[in-house]
């Protein structure tokens, strides 16, 4: 984004299939937010301005939220990516597919004929799918929901014409710096800490409970210690891979944990740039 | 045969629209267009382990997501036989008391009073009536404040675990709490008199058939083991699933409800009919000033606003008695799983939600039952959208702008969901020959 142009940068902040907490996270940070609009122009917010009419021409950076769980959801990803010159994932479901995406590995049909009772009665409806697996993805601010801090850290370095600082380290490297306890360890409970991206300072570990991995995989987890520690701590691997296909893409659990943690983790969902260097 | 479409009836469960068609005798059909995609939950939860559910059913809603957190922890631990604290049942009753101030600020204030007025949203309103959306916003703050301490997060919270909760909030967060309680109390009483002097439209409406919890106690409360009905005699909330009906329509990926095979409303104004009464001090005083005897739906949102003072009013006094208790450590209940199945409904924000669960012997689920309170109401937006297009036919014919402001205050009413009833779009009529 050109931050000398005279005019502000139009942002737009979009909702595709979710539960909607990623704008909801952003309109209750008002403070910021009213900062926020004294920068940018902000065109289209799904969940706080109406609509008027659709929008027309191009906006510099668009915030989309939620995964893609149906053709009219990737028809709408489509047209947002077409008239944006960035496009930055908000919200896990957003960059990895989130919690939606645990059902991926069963058919459509048996998830109609489960949730509905019938498998014919929405023969288009598809399993959730990140925005990156049908458009280019600028930026990635994992969460569920985003950490609003996070965001607007991406938001400050973007509008001065340079990159947002991405988190390479995992949960328990936080939750070591404010010296939790840690629950493997002391309680032999299966916590995704070690191979989940940090950035929301170890928030469940602090309240006495195991991470549920919802910020999605950190770059380069230490797979072989981890799994050494779960060994150590009596977790089988089918545990910790089921903890973890609970908000990652199943397709990514399945590639680079239930190969016995081994591989690279694939760079699907983060910045086009790291995805050019990673030659993926 | 004229076909009426508002097609992007923006964010209902996320995204839905209006289809009304008229023809030569009347309206024929009315249908509110559920698109949102399927996310399948109540499959994802299938096989999973049970201390997963609360964390996991929260992701359906965000705005609703204590009500889903503590609604499925209810339910789990019906299943389990498992008691709460009276400490613990104070602290979820007062997460709960949170999300209603947060929610109901922000739909009164927020989604539906800009639509009252005429202006694009809450950033436009904000520049006429500073004073109003100040103090919506803080009362919203209050409210998420809330969820914060005793949920450890504002969206999707985190703190309560089945059988307690994990970190008790110090006395003095309580304290101070329950101050900023008072202090909201005040400027939502403030604010009586703009909501008083909103303009109700007249869409003609009948009174539903109200389904609200009945309180065990002599109370207004948000939980009761019966249910309770307009008409009707209360059934015990063990038959909810006997005497409500789901089924699913091909025009929506949410499910219908029937209440004795009759549309029917949950939420404010339902509670207020069914329990208003129960009222005491302020909240009954406002009660009293701003909802009419007979209700309609379109009374909704006023009694959104006499809910947001009862909460207020009754979390000042929650955080109070919690700030002088003495904190019991935190419970962290070792649950033995067995073959089961247990339920639970509780009020929250837009109605009852109800959530079934069926364990095996190993804790994984087995079955799972979802029933929100929008679902619920949506038979009973379709016959109000009819009731409004007939009343436009008769009054105001080809006026489109009128009928299109009138569906769509009726979809307001209701306040289907966050991820929902936020801006109505795109009113496009298509005229063929019948």
């Amino acid at each position: 984004m050109n931050s000398r142009t005279a005019q502000k940068p139009k942002v737009g902040i979009f909702g595709l299939t979710g539960c909607a907490g990623d704008q909801l996270a952003l309109l209750n940070a008002e403070p910021e937010l009213i900062a926020l609009a004294g920068r940018v122009d902000v065109v289209v917010f799904d969940m706080a301005i109406s609509r008027k009419e659709e929008w027309q021409g191009m906006l510099d950076l668009a915030l989309v939220e939620g995964s893609v769980c149906s053709q009219r959801d990737r028809e709408e990803l489509e047209k947002i990516r077409k008239q944006s010159r960035s496009l930055m994932a908000i919200g896990s479901c957003a960059v990895w597919g989130g919690l939606p995406a645990m059902t991926a590995h069963i058919p459509v049909k048996q998830l109609n004929k489960q949730v509905y009772d019938d498998g014919e009665v929405f023969p288009k409806a598809m399993g959730a799918e990140p925005l990156s697996s049908f458009v280019t993805v600028d930026f990635s601010i994992p969460g569920c929901p985003i950490e609003i801090g996070e965001l607007l850290e991406a938001l400050a370095a973007i509008l001065a014409g340079g990159e947002p600082q991405r988190i390479d380290f995992p949960v328990c490297a936080e939750c070591r710096m404010a010296e939790q306890i840690c629950l493997v360890q002391s309680q032999n409970r299966v916590c995704c800490g070690p191979v989940t991206v940090g950035g929301c300072k170890a928030r469940c570990i602090s309240y006495g409970r195991p991470c549920d991995g919802c910020r999605g995989p950190v770059d380069d987890p230490c797979y072989d210690a981890t799994r050494e520690m779960f060994f150590r701590h009596g977790l089988a691997k089918a545990d910790v891979v089921d903890a973890l296909r609970r908000f990652s893409t199943p397709a990514w659990v399945e590639r680079n944990l239930a190969a016995d943690f081994a591989g690279d983790p694939q760079r699907r969902g983060h910045h086009r740039s790291q995805t050019k260097e990673s030659g993926t | 045969m004229t076909t009426i479409t508002i097609n992007h009836l923006s964010r209902v469960e996320g995204h839905g629209g209006i289809h009304v068609t008229v023809g030569p005798d009347g309206v024929e059909r009315c249908e509110m267009e559920i698109f949102e995609g399927s996310r399948f939950y109540e499959a994802l939860l299938l096989g999973r382990h049970f201390e997963e559910v609360p964390g996991t059913i929260s992701r359906v809603c965000a705005i609703c997501s204590s009500g889903h957190t503590l609604c499925a922890l209810g339910a789990i631990e019906d299943a389990l036989d498992i008691t709460v604290t009276p400490q613990v049942q104070s602290f979820r009753d007062l997460l709960n008391l949170g999300q209603f101030i947060e929610s109901h600020a922000l739909h009164l204030f927020c989604l539906a009073v800009p639509d009252y007025l005429g202006y694009s949203g809450v950033l436009e309103m904000a520049q006429y009536q500073p004073d109003v959306v100040g103090k919506a916003l803080e009362l919203k703050r209050i409210g998420n404040a809330i969820q914060e301490l005793i949920g450890g997060r504002a969206i999707h919270p985190v703190n309560m675990t089945i059988g307690g909760m994990g970190r008790i909030p110090t006395a003095e967060s309580l304290t101070a709490l329950a101050g900023q309680l008072a202090e909201g109390l005040e400027s939502a009483l403030a604010l009586e008199r703009f909501i008083i002097e909103l303009p109700i439209p007249d869409c003609h409406l009948d009174q539903a058939v109200y389904v609200a919890l009945q309180p065990d106690g002599s109370n207004y409360a948000l939980h009761g083991g019966m249910l309770a009905a307009s008409g009707h005699d209360p059934i015990p909330v063990a038959n909810f699933r006997q005497r409500v009906h789901e089924s699913v329509v091909s025009h929506s990926t949410a499910k219908q409800s029937l209440y004795s095979d009759k549309p029917f409303m949950v939420g404010a104004v339902a509670r207020m009919v069914l329990n208003g009464e129960r009222m005491s001090g302020v909240a009954a005083q406002t009660r009293n000033r701003i909802i009419p005897d007979r209700p309609t739906p379109m009374h909704n949102n006023p009694a959104q606003f006499v809910e947001l003072v009862w909460a207020l009013s009754e979390g000042e006094k929650l955080a109070h008695d919690l700030s002088l208790a003495t904190p019991e450590s935190p419970v962290n209940t070792q649950v033995k799983a067995k073959k089961s199945a247990g339920q639970q409904a509780l009020e929250v924000p837009r109605g009852t939600l109800y959530h079934a669960y069926g364990l095996n012997a190993d804790g994984l689920l087995c079955d799972a039952d979802i029933i929100t309170p929008t679902a619920q109401n949506l038979a009973n937006i379709e016959k109000d959208f009819a009731t409004t297009a007939s009343c436009w036919l008769h009054h105001a014919q080809n006026d489109e702008a009128r009928l299109k402001h009138g569906l769509e205050m009726v979809a307001r009413a209701y306040d289907p969901c966050i991820s929902c009833a936020t801006h109505l779009v795109d009113l496009t009529m298509r005229k063929e020959s019948s």
